[in-house]
């Protein structure tokens, strides 16, 4: 059977569980929906990381042509969508360490296993609104909190590094990411759980 | 329900710790609150779910054709090729030993995974590691195999022999890594045989990974190893 054959009409969109089991299955036209989903955040995340258009269309063909040569997504521990934000980080932030050498901490973050837990509420509604939540989040922090924050974020630099770029006390920048952290998660409390 | 919230002090340190900026003094009181509070590491996933989030701020930006042109011919290449001479023989070979040594029937390898796909998968990344492992102490007649992707955060487990175990208790692999024990997830045989997929822990991620062994714990004890070793990789 042509396991690209079209498949019935369907009133509802595909859901991602459906989309990845039919990436499983070997059909290239549910990749090809993933990509529609979630090509912008992917390339969005890996171009504000690495400030380069080739090298963030390089590390976006990555994430998503290992989605499909892999079977590395693993639903009970994420969505598609924070795993494909996950991956198009991690990817860039490489690219970046192996650049510079400057990456320490940032490879330490990355979700710690709670076994089998389920996905959060902050994975089940729209991409959209989350986005919308996690800027206004990030928006209610002291301003340095959120810098940092962002800072390590998406340049993957250490607190050092940052704490010279800011002409900080490194104490300063390790109390205001904790700090920043903490009011974040807070922030985000009922699309954690 | 939503999860609690936790005072102040200790909010702070699991994100120093998320954050990897902890002091020795610290971690030392934050592995204190852990061993009476388990359900502490429900609030560090919490807060890592809080910096994951943080990428969901970056602006959408659509991606040139380009991207879309070169995947659309990355799978066209990988779909034109017969999978099995692509896969890299050595790895194939490795998978069937690997299953070949858990002695699993064919049908219950196909309920638990598809095994022989998933290791070449894992085989083909350039971070992959593959230990093999041996029984020690009550479980010497234990043998088995580990295959690590480092990058994809993820292990498949293949044992056989491993002694059942009481209802409370399971084993649990961990990596040796710079002198440490890194607790990489737990398992328990199905009859005497073990084949799995855990994910790993993000903190492997930059640690040159020298010994892996395995022990009898009890579910919760995730912090260091304290029930017997019953399994230790070899070279």
């Amino acid at each position: 059977m042509n396991p690209d054959a079209p498949k019935p009409p369907s009133s509802a969109p595909p859901t991602d569980a459906q989309l990845i089991e039919a990436i499983r299955a070997g059909r290239t036209q549910a990749l090809e929906t993933i990509y529609e989903r979630y090509a912008s955040n992917v390339y969005g995340i890996a171009l504000q990381i690495l400030q380069d258009p080739q090298e963030a269309q390089d590390v976006s063909q990555d994430v998503f042509t290992t989605l499909w040569r892999t079977n590395a997504y693993n639903s009970e521990r994420g969505a598609l969508a924070s795993y494909l934000a996950i991956s198009a980080r991690s990817r860039a932030v490489d690219r970046l360490r192996a650049k510079s050498r400057k990456l320490r901490l940032a490879e330490r973050w990355g979700r710690i296993q709670v076994t089998n837990s389920p996905p959060s509420t902050l994975e089940q509604v729209s991409l959209g609104e989350r986005a919308e939540r996690v800027r206004a989040a990030l928006a209610l922090l002291p301003e340095t909190q959120r810098r940092i924050l962002e800072l390590v974020y998406f340049t993957g630099c250490t607190q050092a590094e940052i704490a010279r770029q800011l002409a900080l006390p490194l104490g300063t920048i390790k109390s205001s990411l904790r700090l920043g952290l903490v009011k974040l998660r807070r922030s985000l409390q009922d699309l954690l759980t | 329900m939503d999860a609690p919230f936790f005072e102040e002090r200790t909010q702070v340190l699991i994100a120093g710790y998320v954050l990897g900026n902890l002091e020795p003094e610290e971690i030392e009181e934050l592995e204190g609150l852990m061993n009476g509070h388990p359900e502490l590491l429900v609030e560090i996933d919490r807060q890592c779910l809080a910096i994951e989030a943080i990428g969901l701020s970056a602006t959408p930006i659509k991606p040139p054709e380009a991207l879309r042109a070169a995947l659309v011919t990355d799978l066209r290449k990988w779909n034109s090729r017969s999978k099995t001479p692509f896969l890299a023989r050595w790895a194939w070979v490795a998978a069937a030993v690997l299953l070949f040594g858990v002695g699993l029937d064919s049908f219950l390898l196909r309920q638990r995974l598809q095994p022989a796909q998933e290791i070449v998968a894992i085989l083909e990344q350039p971070n992959s590691r593959l230990f093999s492992l041996r029984g020690t102490g009550r479980a010497a007649d234990a043998s088995g195999s580990i295959v690590m992707d480092i990058d994809a955060k993820t292990a498949i487990v293949a044992i056989r022999g491993l002694p059942q175990l009481e209802d409370k208790k399971q084993y649990h692999l961990w990596a040796v890594a710079d002198g440490r024990k890194i607790f990489c997830g737990g398992f328990k045989p199905n009859g005497s045989s073990v084949l799995e997929r855990i994910p790993l822990p993000s903190g492997l991620y930059s640690l040159v990974v020298s010994q892996l062994t395995v022990t009898a714990e009890a579910a919760t004890s995730t912090d260091h190893p304290t029930g017997q070793e019953v399994m230790i990789s070899v070279l």
